[in-house]
């Protein structure tokens, strides 16, 4: 009878459960572990903020190395985690080889110098502080092929 | 001697079954293979001034990225082709909102 009747207090209490509360346990219940869900929100910010990732890391996974890496971890992502995972690491890994070409592109345009005299132009370094005109533009030349300006007075023509 | 081994005609992860949730799967899969096609597929179609304004928002491409994981779970099939045609927004919305001098 007391066994009844604790079980039945049991029971009662368990019903006074909020269904918000319930439906709140059994989501942790079924939430992945907490090693997981730290990888998954390093991928959704990979993939959020892909745009902003250095282009010396673009270039590297460009590469054949950094290919093959990719592939292998997103195998071993798919393996390990399972496949909604390994879809979030290949996103994220495709969308840091798409702008690689492009990022060195950029990286190359504001660090090395674009002029090429190609051997028939003497080139000549520079001297002294950049002009208006790339300092606007956000040019670093290195060479120049002409140091002088030439003007001629005004005339009648 | 050989077995006879019974054939389904159609695969199985495939298959959608005659449900409610299945049909719902089924244009799912449909309209965002459409979408694949129509915005994907050509670098010239532009998208919509809405997506291509929120696209600059951190909080867009998260809700994004969980419209992936979100599908994922809700059907394969779905998760999949959500995830190609998202990878072609963000990947292209990245491309073209870079100003000139940088392309």
């Amino acid at each position: 009878m007391k066994q009844q009747a604790g079980k039945q207090v049991i029971a009662s209490q368990a019903s006074q459960v909020p269904p918000l509360i319930l439906a709140f346990e059994q989501l942790m219940a079924r939430l992945d572990s907490p090693s997981k869900l730290i990888y998954g929100v390093l991928l959704v910010l990979t993939i959020v903020y892909s745009s902003v990732i250095p282009a010396d890391y673009r270039t590297f996974a460009d590469s054949l190395l950094g290919r093959v890496f990719g592939i292998g971890i997103v195998y071993g992502v798919i393996q390990s985690m399972g496949w909604v995972y390994g879809l979030l690491t290949a996103m994220a890994f495709l969308l840091v080889v798409t702008g690689a070409s492009r990022a060195a592109v950029i990286e190359g345009f504001f660090t090395r110098e674009g002029f090429d005299g190609g051997g028939t132009v003497s080139e000549k370094r520079v001297n002294g502080k950049r002009w208006f005109v790339e300092k606007v533009l956000g040019e670093h030349p290195k060479k120049i092929a002409v140091d002088r300006v030439t003007t001629t007075a005004p005339g009648d023509s | 001697m050989y077995r006879i081994v019974e054939m389904t005609p159609w695969p199985t992860f495939l298959s959608f079954h005659g449900t409610l949730d299945g049909i719902f799967r089924a244009a799912m899969v449909l309209v965002v293979a459409v979408l694949i096609v129509k915005y994907s597929t050509v670098l010239e179609e532009e998208y919509s001034k809405k997506l291509a304004d929120l696209y600059i928002y951190p909080w867009w491409r998260i809700l994004v990225v969980l419209l992936i994981v979100s599908s994922a779970v809700w059907c394969p099939r779905v998760g999949i082709l959500v995830a190609v045609l998202l990878f072609f927004y963000l990947s292209d919305m990245n491309m073209l909102i870079s100003p000139m001098t940088e392309l």
